[in-house]
């Protein structure tokens, strides 16, 4: 980069700050302007060094006011002037003001002391020759930022935002250039430039560079051999179908993919904690790229993969596929507990915006969030209508079988349990006359002095009918207490329903009509709340339930194999305390999750419950901190819950949790409120109730046939179903109590019934999960003045950029879905020109517009418009196929040129737009590593599953010694395997530009640096592997010297060396030789010797860089 | 006309560095001549030749200073304990504050806690310093102290992300990252922005040190003064014949490679690589190695401390002395833990123990960093040299828990030392409880434009397009501080 280039950028900048820092001054009319790029270096050269170290100290943007007004760092500042009228008169020196203060007219400036002469005269000159100003953009006629924003106009005026145009392709003079399109159209601009193309590539550079291209590795001496020997159009076309067709290509793919969306694995910040099981996300995207997925099927699963009626299914993985799309919503970095989480939503919503739009629309979306796009058709109400749009996407871990798996035996389950059901219902209604006489039993059991009767602070606990049985039995006069118990309960449950209703707002009834409102998934997520009775079978073990449950949303009525995600609405905090009626086991987690803060957190953040009980319990959690913030309360099995924690004690593995148990969870929720006490609402539900509903009893055995009774009556509603909840708990205490048989060895007529249900339980799977989205169906947000997290404003509706399309989304739920509509709609000119544009840039090494992700003003225009558009145009109508893509560029006669340039070119053409040469290119980070694995013979070609550790990262003080290093050679794998972290970069894949995982990356790059020599000469990955090959060599077949050499060079290289070459290598396996003290005769044996030549041959540029 | 990283530089037509020096070196070969411009005598020569993306450019205006020394105070450097005074603490000590906070880390906020130090006017200039930096208080009218910094986030990474990149989150170039890209370095044997490793990482992670979407070789590096492998890949694996052997290999092969792609100039800036790296090989054992300097100079560092994280930050402030005289543009020092080990990210974070934290912490690097003043002063280095000591944001006036301060941005203390500053001089005021900043309140990014200025570069100009954006250290509201400017 030189000097010069890089002041060039200054104008822009200067006018960017003044936009946003400066006093805004009435328009003043646009004095024509072009400057010749002489004007302009003399600008650079002589006037604004002089301009920046004498004059902008006191009048530039860098003081918010600037001395009498006036600002000489932009063009149009000089012309507006300051308090004093204008600074300059185009080409009227003599006029000028700025011209008569250097002079000392009226007064000296600068204030420090006169300029030199020849800084005064190119002053002079300058202002003479027009006050040239570089307009510093790739782009001709940029807007003026402080212009108006006028939307309508700055699409009209810019390329991208106008309808794909397909033009028939020019017919190509020479016939050897009319075989493609895509060869007539390069060819004629090349013609037009009076540039000849440059000879056909050397089949030994093409297939090298097609191997890398296709599969990111290097071609196999076999299939070197094979296609050098035959060379003819069917061998090439074969030699690329065999490519597009292997699993490798996949893999090469899907990382190009995941440099648009930031891939990562953990979160960053303080304690970059995991990303759980974002590994799937990377597996789906190979094997996307290996069945050649349809890129607007991509689209759509990306933006509404969770939404899409008909997901994509995976009949061989039995997975749906769809779901997985939308984990790239969750490779967000977040602050760590975030004291305003508000303000760490707006930032990762803000990613999520930029993201989507860069990658998919080539547009940078994000730089209208504070205000109208400097430049772009995009106005910031266009960022809130996307902002809004994702905004209801929740974060969460999603089940990602497909439906028959995760349903398995879900019916049968559900009909066997129907069974079991009526079934004990009727051996319980048989049963209920032998209740007599074990209720009256119970009331045989003293009650001890100390008995738990009585709590703490004087009331009778749970209600139970057996503690008022128990007293009753002992009492000496049975009315006079059955007539005190009556009244203590009645007042009991009146004061307790008093306090419930003074302290307790019911936010949800989750038993009731307001589950309708929840946000959730998951199979053991019910459509319905229960009503009062449900129950569940025990999987194992003589009891055949627990008991009885109220009316509630529970996640296993079937089985504890399935998972479930139930949320409320958000809402805004705004009491002390919130509690929550819960039951549940095995590590499932009531949580508050405040502004969709996703990461397990300590302390104050961490407001959750893991209930531990197969029984409702109330839970309660203090919310004074976060008054003001809006939130959700999420009910989740272990491997669904959001924010997972290995276990809630345990906080040494805060941020790795791993899976736990045999992937049973279960949760169970019935109430929600909020209050400012802190005490938890008092239950008014008791079966003791049960006891007074009758007729007054006058004897203990009066009151236990009375009950006998009515259990009979209660479980026949049970068995029909129309149990109240007062008949819920009543039958609940008599279960659990024992008082009802549970047993199966007391219920031998339900035991088949039980097994085969069991039976049928035991082989339901267990879900496979991925990071994910739930749609919360959010209302239309508002917009941010001045892209401030404080300063709410108007809301706007959901939709997509205006410029495009002005449908809003009105109905919640559904707005991804519209999106991805809008996103992959035929017209769209935006989606398609990116995506060709990206897959030529990977085939060509710059796209037809070289700013891959950036289609706007500020971004290049298109060197082939007419040939972009073709594409563009001929992707949609071939279906939007990736690889069929890929395979017509290949194909062409331009992929397949040598990169010998021309003298012509260099002239005319220096940065190769018109591409009359291939472009040399460096392999990238992966294609490296890669490379030399498979060179070595060390690459395991094993696909998918969990990354593999870095290794001596420095990460949580992780030492070379640690064991949970990762291996040096990252045991084989290719490196779209090898974990990518925020915070623990792969030190090798890092030093050849692997992209930090912040923002889409559609074009790496190449830099040039010391360290990766050093990578290269000294890394324990690259003398490893140079041992593996040497080691490999020596043990393998003893040819002679120059065979060896030749079959390195052929892996290596993917060509034979030269006689010279040969004498050379030669000469220096001799010299290493005798280093090592290996003798002549055993040298074909000697690993040390050929590790030492192949260490060298993998520092060779040949080795790195493609011609 | 920015510099825009799609334009690749072609193959250059002309004759090429490489083939002219080639030319030149009449057959004398590549190594010799590398060799040759590894002795000191050819320094020069070896430094203009080399026109790599490090090579030295030009500032925008005269510059104060050459180089940075960053000492970062990582957790959170309490001002009210150090550097900024509050009588009215201990008078007003166990009371509830007078007025509304905001919202804490903890929301553990007890009543005020006036500090458990005294503070001593020291020199000329009178600078209140507490006794928690005699050393530091013995070079007080070198300093210039800013009692008025502001960081708008609350919480580690992200503050330590602002503090260094301007930005709260990862994606962005580190200061020194800017300064490099703006200046190159003068050394091109080592990196021009180096971290010095032997303290922790903030929080936030390698990041902090990024290069973000400048190109990779802006990046910090980090380099272990006390670690046999004092940088990444810097040890050869083999004797110095040998790798000579293998170069020398490797550049007879590279040249049929250049010559085949028409002298491109990728290829060729990868080959004179080798050449840097080879004398990186050389250059940073040498860096660290201690054994040429005086046992006055140790003793000044601190180096015979009793203390082990005394001495490994004594050695950190030693080394980027070093740095600096061999033409490192940017050096950042990372905290010692108080085992001297130093893995902990956050040793100034005393959520609790405040008293017993800050003291170990302070005994750390009291003696290093005013050792490094006075010795950079008396070698004459101070003039050109900009020293930045300073925290990523202060402490509460009240108590958290018992005995602990939560983090407070609303106003802090940092301090500079170097050219091109008003010496001895106290800037900025915040209010009477140490809470709120109430005079001549400044940004990090305000901090970052000064930075900027002093090493002569228009920090409105520093700027790289990338993603559709003129991206600038400062953003577009950090300007510098003119108030301490000599």
């Amino acid at each position: 980069m030189s000097k010069t280039s890089f002041r060039g950028c200054v104008g822009f900048m200067a006018l960017v700050a003044s936009a946003s820092v400066l006093v805004v001054r009435a328009q003043q009319p646009v004095v024509e302007h072009s400057p010749t790029a002489e004007q302009i270096e003399f600008f650079e050269g002589r006037v604004r060094p002089v301009l920046a170290e004498k004059c902008f100290q006191c009048h530039s943007s860098r003081t918010s006011t600037p001395f009498g007004g006036l600002r000489l760092d932009s063009r149009q500042g000089l012309l507006t002037g300051g308090d004093s009228g204008p600074a300059v008169v185009p080409g009227q020196s003599a006029d000028s003001a700025i011209v008569q203060r250097v002079q000392g007219r009226p007064v000296l400036m600068p204030p420090t002391g006169r300029l030199d002469d020849d800084e005064i005269t190119a002053l002079i000159q300058w202002v003479d020759m027009g006050v040239p100003w570089p307009v510093a953009t790739a782009s001709d006629d940029v807007p003026d930022p402080s212009a108006p924003f006028d939307l309508p106009q700055r699409k009209q005026q810019h390329w991208a935002w106008q309808p794909v145009q397909v033009a028939e392709p020019p017919t190509a003079n020479d016939s050897s250039w009319s075989g493609t399109a895509v060869d007539r159209f390069i060819h004629a601009a090349l013609e037009q430039q009076s540039l000849t193309p440059a000879p056909a590539a050397d089949p030994r550079a093409l297939i090298r560079r097609l191997s890398f291209d296709l599969r990111g590795l290097p071609p196999t001496p076999a299939e070197v051999a094979r296609f050098v020997s035959d060379a003819s159009p069917e061998a090439y076309v074969d030699l690329v179908d065999r490519y597009l067709a292997s699993p490798r290509f996949g893999e090469r793919w899907a990382r190009h993919w995941m440099d648009l969306f930031r891939y990562s694995e953990s979160h960053g910040s303080e304690g970059d904690p995991d990303i759980p099981l974002a590994w799937r996300y990377r597996d789906y995207l190979i094997r996307a790229f290996n069945a050649d997925v349809s890129y607007d099927q991509l689209i759509r699963e990306h933006l509404a993969g969770d939404l899409l009626p008909a997901p994509r299914l995976n009949s061989d993985l039995q997975l749906n596929e769809s779901v997985i799309g939308t984990g790239h919503f969750r490779l967000v970095e977040h602050g760590y507990q975030p004291v305003d989480p508000w303000e760490d939503r707006v930032k990762w919503t803000d990613n999520q915006v930029d993201v989507v739009s860069k990658a998919f629309m080539g547009l940078t979306v994000s730089c209208a969030r504070c205000h109208d796009h400097k430049f772009d058709a995009i106005s910031q109400k266009d960022y809130y209508s996307l902002f809004g749009t994702l905004y209801g996407a929740r974060p969460t871990q999603r089940a990602i079988d497909a439906p028959s798996v995760l349903t398995k035996n879900k019916e049968e389950l559900a009909s066997l349990k129907k069974q079991v059901r009526a079934k004990l219902a009727d051996v319980w209604v048989n049963s209920t006359t032998a209740t007599n006489e074990a209720l009256l039993e119970q009331a045989r059991v003293t009650i001890e002095p100390e008995s738990e009767t009585f709590n703490s602070t004087g009331i009778r606990s749970d209600g139970t009918l057996v503690e008022a049985l128990r007293e009753l039995g002992q009492a000496s006069d049975f009315t006079a207490t059955w007539n005190e118990l009556q009244r203590y309960w009645e007042t009991e449950v009146e004061t307790r329903q008093a306090f419930n209703n003074e302290h307790f707002d019911v936010a949800w009834d989750l038993s009731g009509f307001d589950y309708e409102a929840t946000v959730g998934h998951g199979v053991g997520r019910p459509d319905v709340p229960s009503a009062p009775g449900e129950f569940s079978i025990e999987r194992r073990g003589d009891l055949l339930l627990g008991g009885i449950y109220p009316g509630g949303a529970y996640t296993h009525l079937l089985s504890t194999k399935h998972g479930g995600v139930i949320q409320t609405p958000r809402f805004q905090i705004d009491t002390d305390h919130i509690s929550l009626r819960v039951l549940g086991g095995d590590l499932s987690f009531a949580q508050l999750i405040i502004e969709n803060y996703a990461v397990p957190r300590g302390g104050i953040y961490h407001l959750r419950y893991s209930p531990k009980a197969d029984r409702m319990t109330w839970a309660q959690w203090d919310t004074t901190f976060w008054k003001g913030f809006t939130a959700y309360i999420e009910f989740a099995t272990q491997e669904d819950v959001t924010r997972f924690q290995f276990d809630s004690e345990d906080t040494s593995l805060t941020n790795r949790p791993t899976r736990r148990g045999d992937g049973r969870s279960f949760i169970g929720a019935s109430q929600v409120v909020f209050h400012e006490t802190d005490e938890t609402p008092r239950d008014t539900v008791l079966p003791v109730l049960h006891m007074f509903e009758g007729a007054i009893p006058t004897s203990l055995d009066e009151l236990t046939r009375q009950l006998s009774g009515q259990l009979k009556g209660v479980v026949e509603a049970w068995r029909d179903g129309r149990l109240s909840e007062q008949q819920a708990v009543f039958l609940d205490e008599f279960v659990r109590a024992d008082l009802l048989p549970r047993r199966l060895e007391d219920l031998v007529g339900l035991r088949s019934l039980v097994a085969e249900y069991r039976l049928l339980e035991r082989d339901v799977p267990v879900a496979r999960r991925a990071p994910g989205v739930v749609e919360e169906s959010a209302p239309d947000q508002p917009l941010l003045v001045r892209g401030s997290h404080k300063n709410l404003g108007d809301v706007v509706p959901r939709g997509y950029l205006t410029a495009v399309s002005n449908e809003r989304y009105p109905d919640p739920g559904q707005v991804r879905l519209h999106l991805a509509e809008a996103v992959t709609a035929a017209d769209n000119p935006l989606t398609s020109r990116v995506a060709v544009n990206r897959i030529w840039r990977h085939l060509f090494g710059y796209g037809l517009v070289r700013t891959v992700d950036n289609f706007g003003r500020l971004g290049d225009s298109p060197s082939h418009p007419e040939l972009l558009d073709y594409l563009a145009d001929g992707f949609v109508n071939d279906n939007y196929s990736v690889k069929r893509l890929i395979r017509r560029l290949v194909l062409t006669k331009t992929y397949q040129l040598s990169s010998s340039v021309s003298p012509e070119s260099t002239e005319i053409d220096p940065l190769n737009r018109f591409l009359q040469h291939a472009n040399l290119r460096r392999l990238d980070a992966e294609a490296i590593r890669d490379a030399v694995l498979s060179i070595s013979g060390r690459l395991d070609t094993t696909m998918y599953g969990p990354s593999v550790p870095v290794h001596y990262a420095a990460r949580r003080g992780l030492t070379e010694g640690d064991p949970d290093n990762g291996p040096v050679d990252g045991d084989g794998r290719r490196s779209i395997y090898q974990e990518i972290r925020r915070n623990a970069h792969n030190p090798f894949l890092e030093v050849f530009d692997l992209p930090k995982p912040a923002t889409t990356r559609g074009q790496r790059d190449a830099t040039n640096v010391p360290a990766q020599s050093l990578a290269l000469l000294n890394s324990p990955f690259v003398i490893g592997q140079a041992a593996e090959w040497g080691q490999r060599l020596a043990a393998g077949e003893a040819t002679s010297v120059d065979n060896r050499i030749t079959h390195m060079f052929l892996k290596a290289l993917t060509r034979e060396p030269t006689d010279e070459e040969l004498t050379r290598v030669t000469e220096y396996v001799r010299a290493v030789a005798t280093d090592h003290e290996t003798s002549p005769d055993l040298l074909m044996y000697g690993a040390h010797v050929w590790q030492d030549v192949a260490h060298s041959l993998f520092n060779l540029k040949e080795f790195i860089f493609i011609p | 006309m920015s510099y825009d990283p799609t334009q690749h530089p072609g193959p250059i037509p002309f004759l090429t560095r490489r083939e002219m020096l080639r030319q030149t070196s009449t057959g004398f070969g590549w190594l010799a001549l590398s060799a040759l411009m590894a002795d000191k005598a050819y320094a020069g020569v070896s430094q203009s030749l080399a026109e790599g993306p490090l090579a030295p450019k030009a500032p925008d205006f005269a510059p104060k200073v050459k180089n940075v020394i960053f000492c970062y105070m990582s957790g959170g450097l309490s001002h009210i304990d150090s550097f900024d005074p509050k009588p009215r603490l201990a008078a007003e000590a166990g009371q509830p504050m007078p007025f509304q906070t905001e919202r804490t880390m903890f929301n553990q906020d007890g009543n005020i806690l006036p500090s458990p130090w005294e503070f001593t006017n020291y020199g000329q200039s009178g600078i209140p310093v507490s006794a928690l930096f005699p050393h530091v208080g013995s070079i007080a009218d070198e300093l210039t102290v800013i009692r008025s910094m502001t960081a708008p986030f609350m919480e580690h990474a992200q503050a330590n992300f602002y503090f260094h990149c301007g930005m709260p989150f990862t994606g962005f170039p580190s200061m020194g990252a800017w300064i490099t890209y703006g200046l190159g370095s003068d050394n091109q044997n080592l990196p021009g922005f180096v971290v010095l490793g032997s303290g922790g990482i903030p929080l936030g992670g390698v990041n902090v040190f990024g290069n973000g979407f400048l190109p990779a070789i802006h990046q910090g590096s980090l380099i272990y003064p006390e670690h046999a492998l004092p940088l990444h890949n810097v040890q050869p694996s083999e004797s110095d014949a040998s790798q000579r052997g293998r170069l020398s290999f490797i550049n007879d092969l590279d040249d049929g490679f250049l010559e085949q792609t028409n002298g491109h100039a990728q290829v060729e800036a990868a080959i004179d690589n080798y050449e840097i790296a080879y004398r990186m090989q050389t250059a940073v054992p040498e860096l660290v190695d201690l054994a040429g300097e005086t046992e006055a100079t140790k003793t000044l560092y601190g180096l015979d401390s009793p203390n082990a994280s005394t001495v490994a930050y004594g050695r950190q402030c030693l080394v980027a002395r070093r740095l600096i005289e061999r033409g490192v543009r940017f050096v950042e020092l990372t905290m010692v833990g108080t085992d001297g080990m130093g893995q902990a990210a956050n040793p100034w974070d005393q959520h609790t123990k405040l008293e017993e934290g800050h003291t170990a912490n302070a005994r750390t690097v009291d003696q290093p960093v005013a050792g490094l003043v006075k010795d950079l002063k008396s070698r004459g280095l101070l003039d050109e040299t900009l020293v930045v000591f300073s925290g990523e944001f202060g402490r509460t006036p009240f108590v958290q828990g018992t005995n602990g301060r939560d983090h407070n941005p609303m106003g802090f203390s940092l301090w500079l030392a170097g050219g091109g500053l008003k010496k001895g001089f106290i800037y900025g005021q915040t209010d009477e409880y140490g809470y709120r900043v109430v005079e001549n309140a400044h940004t990090v990014r305000d901090l970052h434009a000064t930075v900027l200025h002093l090493l002569g570069l228009d920090y409105t100009e520093l700027t790289y397009r990338f993603g559709g954006r003129d991206f600038r250290l400062t953003d577009v509201d950090g300007h510098p501080i003119r108030g301490i400017l000599a």
